[in-house]
């Protein structure tokens, strides 16, 4: 016993060393994927504040392009508009039909900061729990997939891009011959993924569209994912190895919007537990 | 006193680099983490064990910044074992060491030796941590130039302060 006190005793600042070591290395082990805890994180609301203002002052300089962004987004959003009112025009006149539940909503939300091209990227948003913000949200831009919401802070919250290691993958469709397949990011650069599991007989160009297929609850289906650039199968695979050019500029983003499936997921919920 | 100067320009230090270093996004190879000067500049005479635990916490406030829990901590802890040591090694009387750590108190080269050092030590530290074992030669690349960025920012902050 007295040995054991006079070890710590004449050890002690290495033993604090030792102790303060174990516990950062306990951290970053339990936030490894993604940042789990609110306080540690960017969207504990004293550290988001100090960007919130940054981004404030910041966002003045950028104010023409994200008009001309959110101009460009609206053009596209009218003219879906015309073509599906059409649509349904045209419909009415052959069957009866009801109109279908809105089954998503959006909530818009603004990027406060942001860490891109490293191996583990974030993005904060000016959105949290109190406005409807859930962990597994998925997050769209102006054109296509952003990522998924990650952690959850009061006013604030943490969005792993779809470009991070610590990502995950996205169900995602070819549009002309509907073959699924999942993006992943290969740690190079930030307007890029990768399309794996589509078989090497189907028949995939460069230029061919890629959207999401709905088939995972966080997107639904025919979002814009990016177009392919090059496909090679390697040697001794069975499937091709796709090179997808992202519709998302992450170098420009300032407005996101967050998608709330909450209707989508009670009623599959509602289905599988009539299914037990 | 001379700890309220210290503190003051931690909060400089630490706004400089969150608000501006960390988004200036030149390239994911270099990312230069500054606040290090504050840790490099403290004072030698408190004693070890809270000089550790100053550097866990100015580590925890950048993990908090940079969505990275416990590796700027870890790096941070590391550096403020080695840093006695290290000045020990280089300044003869270093018992009579009261001033912060600089090109006055212990020369313009024992610093520029003691700087390179702690920061390279910090920064493969962080980067190792944070990558783990994704593409090491990503890594060795982001260490080495974000290290001589820093570098070159610390040793142009000392020289500014001499002025």
């Amino acid at each position: 016993m007295q040995n054991l006190l006079k070890f710590i005793q004449k050890h002690n600042n290495f033993l604090v060393f030792i102790l303060l070591e174990v516990v950062a290395l306990l951290l970053i082990v339990q936030n490894t994927a993604y940042p789990k805890s609110t306080l540690l994180s960017t969207c504990n609301s004293f550290v988001a504040w100090h960007y919130e203002v940054e981004n404030t002052i910041v966002s003045y300089f950028r104010l023409k392009e994200d008009n001309e962004q959110l101009q460009q987004e609206n053009a596209m959003l009218r003219n879906q508009l015309v073509l599906y009112a059409n649509e349904r025009e045209r419909l009415k006149e052959q069957v009866t039909y009801r109109y279908a539940n809105l089954q998503h909503h959006f909530i818009p939300a603004k990027v406060i900061q942001m860490q891109t091209g490293g191996v583990k990227n974030y993005i904060t948003i000016n959105k949290g729990a109190r406005d409807g913000i859930a962990e597994g949200m998925g997050v769209l831009g102006p054109i296509g997939v952003v990522g998924v919401v990650s952690t959850v802070g009061q006013q604030f919250s943490v969005v792993i891009p779809v470009t991070s290691n610590t990502g995950f993958g996205v169900s995602c469709r070819m549009q002309k011959n509907n073959k699924i397949g999942t993006l992943r990011w290969d740690n190079k650069d930030d307007s890029h993924a990768i399309l794996i599991d589509i078989e090497s007989h189907v028949d995939v160009q460069p230029g061919d569209i890629i959207l999401t297929s709905g088939l995972s609850e966080t997107f639904p289906e025919n979002i814009p994912v990016g177009v392919v650039e090059d496909a090679v199968v390697k040697d001794g695979e069975a499937t091709w190895t796709i090179r997808v050019k992202l519709y998302t500029d992450f170098s420009k983003l300032s407005y996101v919007q967050v998608i709330d499936n909450d209707i989508v997921s009670k009623e599959l919920e509602q289905l599988r537990s009539e299914m037990d | 006193m001379k700890w309220i100067k210290q503190l003051i320009r931690f909060i400089i230090v630490l706004l400089l680099q969150v608000l501006l270093i960390n988004n200036l996004q030149i390239s994911g190879l270099c990312h230069p983490y500054l606040y290090v000067v504050c840790l490099l500049m403290m004072p030698i005479t408190l004693p070890r064990w809270v000089d550790l635990l100053i550097g866990a916490l100015v580590g925890l406030v950048i993990d908090a910044f940079c969505n990275s829990a416990g590796v700027h901590m870890a790096a941070c802890t590391l550096i403020m074992l080695i840093r006695p040591y290290q000045i020990e090694r280089m300044v003869v009387e270093s018992e009579r060491l009261t001033d912060e750590i600089g090109f006055s108190s212990i020369g313009p080269s024992s610093f520029s030796i003691y700087a390179a050092l702690l920061i390279v030590i910090h920064h493969a530290m962080v980067f190792f941590l944070t990558n783990w074992f994704h593409s090491f030669l990503f890594t060795l690349l982001q260490i080495a130039i974000s290290s001589i960025v820093t570098y070159g920012l610390v040793i142009g902050y000392e020289f500014i302060r001499k002025k």
